[in-house]
């Protein structure tokens, strides 16, 4: 019987050939594939999260147990949809229009899909007509706006802004994040939160949801 | 004290001994073309302390390569470079702004083990030229301040800029050696290039950018020590051999790897950022620099487009009180150059604040 202790591992250690190889064994032997994820996946990620936030991993370790932790995923998402097995939610992330950085925005997607969310990445230099799209036409349920540069960020209030018009902003939570954002910030603009670091994102957006 | 020139006092920041008063200094890096600045300009050329950037990389033979332009969207130009070496081509991409604004790197030339032995295949690059403009531009600079020889990205921030950032994270922990090999290179390049420089005498004063690519929260203190210092050490060795000194541009969070920049041995560090763009306030930096380094910084970029001129004069005079206190190691600066377009006028009052409450420190 496959020690799924070594998947914990894999993701933690950042191991996409050993997370492939025990999550394959442990479906041939019948164990449930929402078990893998919600058990040993996710746990991992939080753990690497707790770890990035303690400073005791960067940004290489957090990739690589995001790049396993895909891994595996993709051996079992197939497996979960048939199931019928929702994710935590969705979740249209994108850096706002006028703003091309994009590192900040990929560690927040590689976390949050760790964490069980479904990503939908918008990319770089995002219109609010993206988002609200993203909204309207993939249902999601967070729209997370990063922004690196001072002079782009009133396009996150823009962006919220596009959101309230269209009559949506009430469907979704709104997130922001960046180097120069702050919580003072995302209360003058109305986000729904702050977070100032891809690990606390993924905290963020859960208690966004559970709201 | 009697009032010093401006070449007296950044000679004397670089090489951490007593001062009149703070050095004070803004990059130059403004939007091109934007005639909003040009009062700003013309501002700091008269009441600042003056560094004038000359290119000391421009004598190395070019990579070979191709270059291509085609419409991305209505706001980006797509340039698509092509570097032929021994075991391949390599391609880099990038959105270049159709209205003036930052550009993107999209993709790298390394993507992958296989391209960095490509890159690993080419020759070294041969250093030759006529250096006779660093000594024109010098004279030229007088008693107003110095000319600082641009060595570029140091060794291991250039490898980053080769790789993209994420897949740099990737391979310093699946491919470690690669990158070491490809930081060595780029050290290799750099240090044949100052002994051209420093043979014909161009100097003192030198700078290198690009440890911010290998700096918390990118990357851990392990790999500062092990890519920065390793390969930056030689180079300010080498300098320091030949009587000059180093200046080091480094964003992030720096507080846990300050010590590293002191072990490269850096004279000059800008900035020195606290929260929320990095991690260290004025008070540490200097009880950290104090006798060792000369500190360059730390007007927030942001507060002279935002905090009033009262403002940013209080933030200076608070920032001398801390960082000059043994009249030593300071030259007062934003944390960057000037950078939205049409908004020189904005910021116009607050460079001028900055720059009084340095003045009025003269001792």
């Amino acid at each position: 019987m496959q020690d799924l202790k070594q998947l914990y591992n894999a993701v933690l250690e950042g191991n996409a050939k050993a997370a492939k190889t025990v999550t394959e064994q442990a479906l041939a032997e019948g164990t449930d594939p929402q078990t893998l994820v919600t058990k040993y996946m996710i746990p991992a990620m939080d753990e690497v999260g707790r770890r990035f936030e303690a400073n005791e991993y960067f940004v290489p370790e957090l990739l690589i147990a995001a790049r396993a932790m895909k891994t595996a995923l993709q051996i079992l998402a197939p497996l979960l949809a048939a199931k019928g097995v929702e994710p935590i939610a969705r979740v249209a992330i994108g850096t706002v229009k006028g703003d091309l950085h994009d590192i900040g925005k990929n560690l927040v997607s590689a976390m949050l899909e760790g964490g069980g969310f479904e990503i939908i990445d918008l990319g770089v230099d995002v219109t609010p007509e993206k988002f609200l799209a993203a909204v309207n036409e993939k249902k999601a349920n967070i729209v997370a706006l990063s922004a690196l540069l001072t002079t782009t960020m009133p396009m996150m209030k823009n962006t919220i802004e596009s959101l309230k018009s269209a009559g949506v902003r009430q469907q979704v939570k709104v997130m922001i994040g960046g180097a120069p954002v702050t919580q003072k910030y995302a209360d003058e603009i109305g986000a729904d939160g702050y977070s100032d670091n891809a690990s606390s994102a993924v905290t963020l957006a859960r208690k966004l949801v559970a709201k | 004290m009697q009032p010093m020139t401006s070449r007296e006092r950044l000679r004397r920041c670089y090489f951490n001994e007593e001062l009149d008063r703070p050095g004070v200094y803004s990059r130059t890096g403004f939007p091109s073309s934007d005639s909003t600045y040009d009062r700003l300009k013309a501002y700091l050329q008269t009441h600042a302390d003056l560094k004038r950037g000359w290119r000391g990389r421009a004598f190395e033979s070019p990579a070979p390569t191709e270059q291509s332009v085609e419409m991305h969207t209505e706001d980006f130009d797509r340039q698509m470079t092509i570097l032929h070496t021994p075991a391949g081509d390599l391609r880099f991409t990038y959105l270049l702004s159709r209205k003036g604004q930052p550009g993107l790197s999209e993709t790298y030339f390394i993507k992958s083990r296989e391209d960095a032995e490509a890159y690993l295949s080419l020759p070294m690059p041969g250093v030759a030229g006529d250096v006779s403009s660093f000594f024109k531009a010098d004279g030229e600079m007088g008693d107003r301040g110095i000319v600082d020889v641009g060595l570029g990205v140091n060794p291991a921030g250039f490898v980053a800029e080769l790789c993209g950032s994420e897949t740099f994270a990737m391979l310093t922990i699946t491919d470690r050696d690669i990158i070491h090999a490809l930081c060595e290179r780029q050290m290799n390049v750099i240090l044949n290039n100052l002994r051209f420089l420093l043979e014909r005498k161009v100097g003192p004063y030198f700078s290198m950018a690009g440890e911010e690519f290998i700096v918390p929260p990118l990357h851990g203190p392990r790999d500062f020590w092990e890519f920065n210092v390793k390969y930056d050490k030689p180079i300010a060795d080498l300098i320091h051999e030949a009587g000059g000194r180093l200046h080091i541009h480094c964003h992030g969070s720096i507080k846990s790897v300050f010590k590293g920049f002191l072990d490269i041995g850096a004279d000059v560090l800008h900035p020195f950022e606290a929260p929320p763009m990095g991690d260290i306030t004025p008070m540490e930096a200097k009880e950290m620099a104090r006798g060792k380094l000369c500190l360059e910084g730390n007007i927030q970029i942001a507060a002279m487009y935002e905090h009033t001129p009262e403002q940013v004069r209080h933030e200076t005079q608070s920032l001398i009180k801390t960082g000059f206190n043994d009249h030593k190691g300071m030259i007062v600066s934003p944390s960057a150059s000037p950078y939205i377009r049409g908004k020189g006028e904005d910021c116009f009052e607050q460079y001028k604040a900055m720059i009084n409450a340095v003045l009025e420190r003269q001792i």
